[in-house]
């Protein structure tokens, strides 16, 4: 029945090493009940105190722990080894242990992408990248297929990796083993960020950790998430790992191609008529009564539960909520601070596993801690901004007390990024920023270091974008060539004295030329208009001369410009095309005099002339009646002119 | 065996007519022998319906099943419904669905055990195939085609793809269905398989275009020639033979 293709052993080390960090990373309910007795937590901001937690320690917790992972993972691999197939995707580039593994990748969101990047000729994402993107960045190739189901709002904020990283470091709680692993962990499990919880000390948020682990499963702890957007919602009630319910509802309420739900369209002002709109607004209404009635139903759950997970960006809210009566108690409500997709149930567990997992971090933290373990009543910062805090937290002081431009909020935006970020600004940078030279130069004579660099790596001379400014530092650096590591500050060049007036010198040299340039020009334009001048005065006489000849004005009469002429010519012969036009009226007014006794006769002995039968008016220019041979100027005339040849017949 | 025939002087067979292990579909043409060839070959295992979808008679095209269930489009009308509805096995269920891709025999092809589909199917779709026919449900193209269904056909013995099909895919597909596959074309090289052809596990109707070498392959493939009676015999053989020692 079944083909069996040669088996393939390639296995890639990154492949590898990826597989030994997923296995590091497991749910916090996992963990054995001792976990977090002897650790110490990371804190991020460096301008609070910081304190660490030691407990009893206790390594054999770890030890079972390292031991256990391996064990499950070698268990895998025997039970697979006697299947031999070609276990790959190759759209994906991926290789797969197990059929399942392999039916299961077929059916993933992320093959479906990849199968649609791959047609649409564009490379690939990994699985690891997948996550991270946002339907926001690849909207065409919209994983979720369900028409009219597109996000009703946008998408949380797009998250670029540098974004993430720093967003993630700071709704993190990172915690330092005592075996000298560090490991991470979501803080909204723990805490409510926006609440008044926001400041909880080590101690507290250790002892919530440990009582998270140390939970009974017994029905008593529950975790809901919730997630509502589009149309969408979907409700998974968990206990510890354990699903124990779960709801999704779908209804249409986004409008096709235009977005957003219906609600928000009426409410920009012109509700719309359509039977797809009344549709949509009656699915809306539907979709809340099936959600309350879903909340009022596991009110149990939510009295028994410790937190409730809960993504409603703008308008889904008022799904959740029910007016006076909430289901459920604001404490416990928590944001989920990652980004998600389509509300489904997959998803919801995809949320709940990354918010309950202890994340192991690694590499970078390797440096400090071997450091820190001489003092073991130490703060654990982040490694790469020790030594830059450091010096903000000397300088900040004197800068205060000698700068009165520095505005509070200032203050505050630079320590806020203190603690976030790689490097940290300095007074330095700022003033750089601003333009401000005289600041510059005073700062620097304190001896604040123009080497340090900002959260992204500039130096206070990059950020200088006044030559002025940019000119302080050159002058500076002239005068204390050793003091600094000039390159490292990224000044290009000294400005030494001689320089400058070297260079003064020069600049007064190209002004003084260029002024002699303008004085030329000036005088060649003056020139040029007398000249003009002269001309206009010169043809004004000659006209003078032509119009009166009678009386020449010998002053004038050289001068006759060919414009006049001309004008003059038109005028005559205007005037005797006049003449013409009367004398032709003339004429006319003669013959119909002569017609009033001569009627009937056809007008051709008229050279030329084409006039009306009946009442003589000259048919030039008009497209003449025809009856018989005459000719007529208006149908009137041709009906009074037939009345008068019948009487005459 | 396989049979080669026409319809209506064309060899796209697989276009005309939907052949599964417990019932085949045929249009309303304007002559009989379409009909009475695979009455012929099918009349007393499985019925033989005569039907139209949307009025079209592309019905091979417009359409996706298997033993299990029928799948057909939005375009069908409701009388066209009620007749499948009576005329086929009760076991089978027959759907209607509602998916912007109607042509769904060019989407999806299946056996009854498993399914390849467009990539760009409604997850509504996708989960209606698992439901009505069975199977599970893998997105996937075939030699960089999207028309799964038009590229490749295969029953529960072996299946056929598009000749441009790698070495590699083969293999991953292969895995992938859990049938043994085969790289090539019908009616004299033309690569739209299923258009060219319609197959189950114990016959297959191909067009009257297809060469001998193209006949020899699918047989082979799809295991048809075993389903003869003269298999059991050969098979038998050596224990008769046996028995007379």
């Amino acid at each position: 029945m079944a083909s069996e293709p040669p088996r393939t052993t390639t296995t890639t080390s990154s492949k590898a090493t990826a597989a030994a960090r997923e296995k590091r990373q497991r749910s916090i309910f996992e963990v054995p009940a001792n976990f977090f007795d002897s650790c110490a937590i990371l804190t991020s901001s460096g301008l609070s105190v910081a304190s660490t937690f030691v407990t009893s320690t206790n390594n054999s917790a770890l030890e079972t722990l390292d031991n256990s992972v391996p064990d499950n993972d070698d268990q895998d691999r025997s039970q697979n080894a006697g299947v031999s197939h070609r276990c790959t995707c190759n759209t994906c580039k991926a290789e797969f242990e197990s059929l399942q593994d392999q039916r299961f990748h077929f059916k993933s969101d992320i093959h479906r992408f990849n199968v649609k990047l791959s047609l649409a000729g564009k490379n690939i994402v990994k699985e690891e990248d997948f996550d991270e993107l946002t339907s926001d960045s690849f909207k065409d190739f919209d994983v979720s297929s369900i028409s009219g189901s597109e996000e009703d709002e946008p998408e949380p904020e797009k998250v670029g990796p540098f974004k993430l990283s720093r967003a993630s470091f700071r709704q993190k709680l990172f915690i330092h083993l005592q075996t000298g692993e560090r490991i991470s962990i979501w803080k909204c499990l723990i805490t409510n960020e926006s609440g008044p919880e926001s400041n909880l000390s080590c101690d507290e948020m250790l002892e919530r950790l440990n009582t998270v682990v140390q939970e009974p499963r017994d029905n008593t702890c529950f975790r809901i998430v919730l997630l509502a957007s589009g149309g969408h919602f979907a409700g998974c009630v968990f206990d510890g790992n354990k699903i124990v319910a779960h709801k999704t509802f779908h209804r249409y309420v986004v409008r096709a191609k235009s977005g957003k739900k219906q609600s928000s369209n009426d409410a920009s002002g012109r509700a719309a008529h359509s039977a797809g709109a009344s549709l949509r607004r009656h699915n809306e209404l539907a979709l809340k009564k099936d959600i309350q009635e879903l909340l009022a139903a596991w009110k149990p759950y939510f009295d028994a539960s410790s937190c409730v997970f809960v993504y409603a960006p703008s308008s889904n809210h008022q799904l959740l909520s029910n007016g006076e009566k909430p289901y459920f108690s604001h404490q416990k409500v928590r944001n989920i601070p990652m980004t998600i997709r389509r509300p489904t149930m997959k998803e919801a567990r995809r949320i709940y596993d990354q918010l309950t997992q202890v994340y192991y971090e690694q590499d970078e933290i390797e440096a400090p801690l071997s450091s820190k373990e001489e003092l073991p009543l130490s703060s654990g910062i982040e490694s790469n901004i020790i030594s830059s805090m450091a010096k903000v937290n000397i300088v900040e002081p004197s800068t205060e007390a000698c700068s009165s431009i520095r505005e509070s909020n200032e203050l505050a935006i630079s320590s806020e990024s203190d603690g976030e970020g790689k490097g940290s600004s300095t007074p330095l940078h700022e003033a750089a920023e601003s333009g401000n030279g005289p600041k510059v130069l005073e700062l620097l004579e304190q001896g604040l270091d123009p080497c340090v660099r900002d959260e992204r790596g500039r130096t206070p001379y990059m950020l200088a974008n006044d030559k002025e400014v940019r000119n302080t530092f050159r002058r500076f650096m002239a005068s204390n060539l050793d003091k600094w590591d000039w390159q490292a500050a990224k000044v290009p060049s000294a400005l030494t004295k001689e320089m400058e007036e070297s260079q003064a010198a020069k600049q007064a040299e190209k002004d003084a030329k260029k002024k002699a340039k303008a004085k030329e020009l000036k005088k060649l334009r003056k020139e040029k208009e007398k000249k003009a001048q002269a001309q206009a005065a010169a043809s004004k006489n000659t006209l003078m001369v032509t119009q009166s000849s009678s009386s020449p004005q010998p002053s004038r009469g050289s001068k006759v410009s060919k414009e006049e002429e001309l004008k003059r010519a038109l005028a005559a012969e205007r005037e005797k095309r006049a003449a013409a036009a009367e004398r032709r009226m003339a004429t006319a007014a003669a013959l119909s005099a002569q017609g009033n006794s001569t009627t009937a006769q056809p007008q051709s002995g008229l050279a030329g002339e084409i006039n009306c039968s009946c009442c003589n008016v000259s048919l030039a220019g008009k497209v003449p009646f025809h009856r018989y041979n005459y000719k007529y100027c208006s149908t009137t005339c041709m009906h009074v002119h037939r009345e008068f040849l019948e009487d005459d017949g | 065996m396989a049979t080669r025939l026409q319809f209506e002087n064309s060899c796209e067979v697989g276009v005309f007519s939907k052949l599964t292990n417990a019932y085949c579909l045929v249009s309303i043409g304007g002559s009989e022998s379409f009909y009475s060839t695979f009455e012929a070959e099918l009349a007393d295992v499985i019925p033989v319906v005569k039907t139209s979808i949307g009025g079209t008679r592309i019905i091979g095209r417009l359409c996706a099943g298997n033993k299990n269930g029928l799948l057909l489009p939005h375009t069908t009308t409701d009388q066209e419904l009620q007749h499948l509805r009576n005329s086929l096995p009760d076991q089978v269920v027959v759907q209607r669905v509602e998916e912007r891709l109607s042509a769904l025999g060019n989407c999806i092809a299946c056996n009854d055990h498993v399914a390849l589909t467009h990539p760009e199917l409604d997850r509504e779709t996708e989960e209606m195939i698992a439901d009505v026919l069975g199977v599970e449900v893998f997105r996937q193209t075939i030699a960089g085609n999207i028309l799964v269904g038009s590229y490749c056909t295969f029953s529960n013995k072996g299946g056929l793809v598009h000749p441009h099909t790698s070495v590699e895919d083969l293999d991953e597909l292969s895995t992938l269905l859990q049938v043994p596959l085969v790289a090539g074309t019908v009616n004299r090289g033309s690569e739209v398989i299923a258009a060219g052809m319609t197959v189950n596990d114990w016959t297959a109707f191909c067009g009257s275009d297809t060469t001998a070498t193209e006949v020899s392959v699918i047989e082979s493939v799809f295991k048809l020639r075993e389903a003869q009676p003269s298999a059991i015999v050969d098979e038998m053989r050596k224990s008769l033979i046996d028995s007379y020692v």
